[in-house]
């Protein structure tokens, strides 16, 4: 669904069709579900804040007005925000890999358990980034917001979304190939 | 076609493997996914058929503007229908003074009928045991007055008609003050004063000693219709 007919969907919605949000919400819900569970962590956490986040963007529509900034924009710094209330009252941030625990489409056990394994791998790694590189991988790869939309949430310029999701990559790469160099020496270390 | 290495590259390693953590482990249960659509649904159905929920920010604007205008107008009308003694009578009387001509004889004229309305509305007030209405409205007439003479001085012909037109006040001030209430017993007599002063100052202007006028108190001229000259009229003791 492409940005004008969001905006066709949000006016629909702003006069009042609730079917026109069910359509928003069904472009908008995964997205915004796993970038929430990629700040908060625990899944009924995720669920929760998904449906307040929705409920919010529900209460403020009528306010909103396109002006340049994207809808999807406008919903996840919605969502950032109530990230941001919700961690600062729980005063708690569940590790990425405690959520790492869904079942995968991997089909043998033997390629299920690599997946897992890469999959925890990446979840440490993450924690290793700054918190910026970390929202930034959360809205551009998690939310599959653009990168003027990433910098709409985060109140920056699109060239620095631009470079921290560069930086953010990069130190990824560093953390998952020194795992990938540790994890021989480990089995080696098991088969001795 | 160069590539930019700061967008997202699907092929790369470390992307791929972001797509996948989203996909297994970010990705909502599909029983939470009902759950939420249905709250979510309820809510946006109620607000929806609630109606005013959903107003935008334009008609928000103009409902405001309407309620604004709708206040204005109110604000108005209880201006200028305020009786003297209610809490926007001074705005009224302000409101009638700024809106007075500007031209000399004009202004004097209106001037004139504001002083007549003040004395009506004292009479009206008295007539319903209003004592703060009536010295509201004598306390807007002795300003009056006082404007009047500001301006119609050096005049003849102003001054002419504003003598008549106190001589006639005179008496009905007099008449006025066997009935008002106590409390406005104090306002009548500042009135009366005020207008006795004011016709002695009309006849130093025109050239006349304050014993020239005669009367119940400085002479009121009953028959005097109000605003026209005196010499129009006959005084009591003239035969027309």
């Amino acid at each position: 669904m492409d940005d004008e007919a969001i905006e066709r969907l949000v006016r629909a919605a702003q006069r009042g069709d609730p079917e026109a949000f069910g359509r928003i919400f069904d472009h908008y819900y995964t997205p915004l579900h796993r970038y929430v569970a990629s700040r908060v962590g625990r899944p009924s956490d995720a669920e929760d804040l998904t449906q307040l986040v929705f409920v919010k963007a529900l209460e403020a529509l009528p306010r909103y007005e396109a002006r340049g900034i994207p809808f999807g924009g406008w919903l996840f710094r919605l969502a950032r925000n109530a990230v941001i209330d919700h961690v600062r009252t729980r005063h708690e941030h569940a590790g990425l890999e405690v959520v790492a625990q869904q079942p995968t489409d991997a089909d043998e056990p033997a390629e299920r358990a690599e997946l897992h394994g890469e999959l925890d791998a990446l979840a440490r790694a993450l924690e290793t980034l700054t918190a910026e590189q970390r929202e930034t991988i959360a809205l551009r790869f998690f939310g599959g917001l653009s990168a003027r939309e990433a910098a709409e949430v985060m109140g920056k310029q699109e060239g620095t979304i631009r470079g921290l999701q560069f930086r953010a990559i990069a130190a990824l790469r560093r953390a998952l190939d020194a795992e990938t160099a540790n994890r021989p020496k480990t089995k080696d270390n098991e088969a001795t | 076609m160069i590539e930019n290495p700061f967008e997202p590259k699907p092929a790369d390693d470390v992307e791929r493997l972001l797509t996948a953590f989203a996909a297994a482990c970010l990705d909502p249960s599909p029983a939470a996914t009902d759950r939420t659509r249905g709250a979510v649904m309820a809510a946006a159905r109620r607000r929806g058929t609630g109606g005013g929920a959903f107003f935008g920010g334009r008609q928000r604007l103009a409902a405001a503007a309407l309620l604004a205008a709708a206040l204005v107008i109110g604000m108005a009308g209880a201006t200028f229908a305020a009786a003297p003694g209610s809490p926007f009578y001074g705005l009224r009387v302000w409101v009638e003074n700024a809106t007075l001509p500007t031209e000399a004889n004009a202004r004097a004229d209106a001037q004139l009928a504001l002083l007549r309305e003040r004395l009506a509305e004292a009479e009206a007030a008295s007539l319903s045991g209003n004592a703060s209405g009536v010295a509201a409205a004598l306390a807007a007439y002795r300003d009056e007055v006082a404007d009047l003479l500001a301006t119609v001085d050096g005049d003849a012909l102003r001054l002419a008609k504003l003598e008549a037109a106190l001589g006639t006040h005179l008496v009905a001030l007099h008449a006025l003050a066997s009935q008002v209430p106590e409390q406005a017993q104090d306002a009548i007599q500042n009135a009366i004063d005020r207008s006795s002063n004011a016709v002695d100052r009309v006849h130093e202007s025109q050239g006349q000693g304050p014993d020239a006028s005669s009367g119940p108190d400085k002479s009121p001229k009953p028959d005097h219709t109000p605003g026209g000259p005196p010499g129009d009229h006959p005084t009591p003791g003239q035969q027309p």
